[in-house]
């Protein structure tokens, strides 16, 4: 499982890392603290772009090819929120749990 | 990967499609040209391409902030446009207005389909080198394109043969919606880049009606709907619905303007 918590990084929001890769999230799990924002890193291994989605957290991003893009969220209340792939939602998916 | 491919590309055209419906119908009532939105049309695609081309660069702009911004701009952009569009729609005999009125819906439509466009570009790319794919992906576009046009189609019908005061009400009803939804998508992204507070949920209604239902992505696409909206999504809607509607109540607002036209 490729995650990094690189911990207390820019003003006190700590980063979370995802991979894309062969269209699957990279950890497909990831738990974060309730109550704290913190910063997404999704790095898109794959040649193809993807489009990170969560109704859940009310988040959509375009994440080009071989790029990466940053995404805030939080701060959120305990419990499990999706999020998908939308250009391939059958494998890409995966949820942050907030605990 | 078919179902899937519609589901997309109907959700991106839809929106915009909903848009120009509501442009064309009232253009179409005025008597006003309607050649200047499909020249937007077209600019909006050529545009969207070289968004979705130059998508990586957009992206790390301003500390990776930079698809959120130019997104809010857009949609920042689209909501004061149909607020001048109003305006002009009530001083639609002053020869000014009309200019006003052209631009309005020019820069209207083409922020709205630039960036609709651009997603179902960059889509569509991610399966050039897969031939086996590709056919699948392009017929379920086709398909999902075909039906947010027609249902674009039904709205600029269904307003076009209103007549009177129905017709104003329903043409203003939409723009409301319309400009209710590009200020949720607003706040969104602020609150996606981190410029404007995240707040815990004002209420959840996604047991009533979920988001990942055909009718929740149909409310999205209408007026923006959000099962979750944080405090500031909903004081942004709220404030954004306050202006347009103050506009429209405003004692020298012309909102029969439309009555005399059939």
């Amino acid at each position: 499982v490729l995650l990094s918590q690189s911990g207390i990084a820019q003003a006190d929001t700590p980063i979370y890392e995802i991979h894309i890769r062969d269209h699957l999230f990279y950890p497909d799990v990831l738990h974060i603290p309730a109550d704290k924002k913190v910063k997404l890193l999704v790095r898109n291994d794959d040649a193809t772009p993807e489009e990170f989605e969560s109704y859940e957290l009310n988040r959509e991003k375009i994440i080009p090819g071989n790029s990466q893009a940053t995404i805030f969220i939080g701060p959120l209340l305990a419990g499990e929120y999706p999020f998908f792939g939308e250009f391939f939602p059958k494998t890409a998916q995966g949820k942050i749990i907030v605990e | 990967m078919l179902l899937n491919s519609v589901i997309l590309v109907l959700r991106e055209v839809l929106q915009a499609a909903l848009i120009f419906s509501v442009f064309l119908g009232f253009l179409y009532k005025l008597g006003h040209s309607r050649a200047w939105v499909l020249f937007a049309l077209m600019l909006g695609i050529i545009s969207g391409y070289f968004y979705a081309s130059n998508v990586a660069l957009v992206t790390d702009w301003l500390e990776g902030r930079g698809q959120e911004l130019l997104g809010a701009v857009m949609h920042l952009g689209i909501y004061l446009l149909i607020l001048l569009f109003m305006l002009s729609l009530s001083n639609y005999d002053n020869p000014r207005w009309r200019k006003v009125m052209t631009v309005s819906v020019l820069l209207g439509s083409l922020f709205s389909s630039l960036r609709e466009s651009a997603e179902v570009i960059l889509y569509s790319s991610g399966f050039i080198g897969i031939p086996s794919m590709m056919h699948t992906v392009l017929m379920g576009g086709l398909i999902g394109a075909s039906i947010g046009i027609c249902v674009g189609i039904l709205f600029y019908y269904l307003f076009v043969n209103l007549h009177g005061k129905r017709a104003a009400w329903f043409g203003y009803i939409m723009l409301l919606l319309l400009a209710g939804n590009t200020l949720s998508q607003f706040s969104q992204l602020l609150m996606q880049a981190d410029l404007l507070p995240t707040s815990y949920p004002v209420w959840d209604s996604s047991s009533l009606i979920s988001e990942h239902s055909m009718l929740g992505q149909l409310l999205f696409e209408l007026f923006g709907y959000e099962a979750t909206p944080s405090r500031y999504q909903v004081s942004i809607f709220v404030g954004g619905w306050l202006i347009a509607l103050m506009i429209l109540l405003h004692p020298k607002y012309n909102f029969k303007s439309l009555f005399k036209y059939p």
